[in-house]
């Protein structure tokens, strides 16, 4: 059964068990997306992402069956974020504890501990256009849409978070 | 200082990485759950009575109910009872307003 038919059973039929479905598919790339926005306050990532897909059941008769699930609710996790924003708390620091990372792969794991913690130092306009583009293989038209800001905008997002990103992985190294 | 730059393509491979799913420790089960108490108003699309109970304010609600009562005496019908039956049930619309205000917040 795919998106679309579980999306047409939990709105037409109130299926919640459905919806639960959806929710199983796609909790790992919006928790992960909204783990990169929160800089590493995992717990506060995980609340927004619970508010977000409530936000998206309360939506779900709305949804344009011509766009991809999964983009539409990274576009609800980043609202969510953007509103709550106001009454951000100061992130933890983050210490790659809970991580969930494989311990085997040495290299592999400090690389993306590296990369986490430079994240952490761009604004969060930068870390969902790069986790958008790359992670989760959008194009620019399809993140800029997600975001809800021009075309322009996120090409210049991507660029300067690359940018900034080779900087603090470029020390990181020397370091 | 920074002696050896990482270039676009070593940059691009590592955000391309996918990161190591996250395992659902009862994620999904706890939005389900959190739908399941307050299913009402997780829909978005109650019934057009209950949008219209639910929408209005409580004193509104109470001069509906307060009208209805008084019209209710007038009438040919058990007055007293009437009356009680409109209370009662204003009574118990306010309280379940009172309930989906709760939930919602």
């Amino acid at each position: 059964m795919d998106d679309l038919d579980l999306i047409q059973r939990a709105t037409d039929e109130a299926d919640l068990d459905a919806f639960g479905e959806l929710v199983r598919r796609h909790q790992s790339h919006v928790r992960h997306f909204l783990r990169r926005l929160c800089a590493g306050d995992w717990h506060r990532a995980d609340d927004l992402a619970q508010d977000a897909f409530l936000a998206a059941h309360r939506r779900l008769h709305a949804f344009d069956r011509k766009r991809a699930f999964s983009s539409w609710i990274l576009g609800i996790a980043y609202n969510t974020f953007r509103n709550d924003r106001r009454a951000i708390r100061p992130a933890r620091e983050w210490t790659g504890e809970d991580a969930g990372l494989a311990p085997t792969h040495a290299e592999a794991v400090a690389a993306r501990l590296d990369l986490e913690s430079a994240m952490r130092r761009l604004t969060s306009g930068e870390a969902a256009a790069l986790t958008l583009c790359y992670q989760n293989g959008c194009s620019h038209d399809e993140a800029a849409r997600v975001l809800g800001v021009p075309l322009g905008t996120l090409k210049s997002w991507v660029q300067r978070g690359k940018d900034r990103l080779r900087v603090l992985l470029s020390e990181n190294t020397s370091s | 200082m920074n002696t050896d730059p990482i270039n676009d393509q070593q940059l691009e491979a590592q955000l391309s990485q996918p990161p190591p799913p996250i395992a659902d420790d009862g994620f999904s089960d706890g939005v389900v759950a959190t739908l399941r108490r307050a299913p009402q108003t997780a829909t978005g699309r109650p019934g057009w009575l209950a949008a219209l109970v639910w929408g209005m304010p409580w004193p509104l609600l109470a001069i509906v109910f307060s009208t209805g009562g008084v019209i209710a005496t007038d009438l040919d019908w058990p007055a007293d009872a009437a009356l009680l039956l409109f209370l009662a049930g204003g009574c118990v619309l306010i309280q379940m307003q009172g309930n989906a205000r709760l939930r919602i917040g």
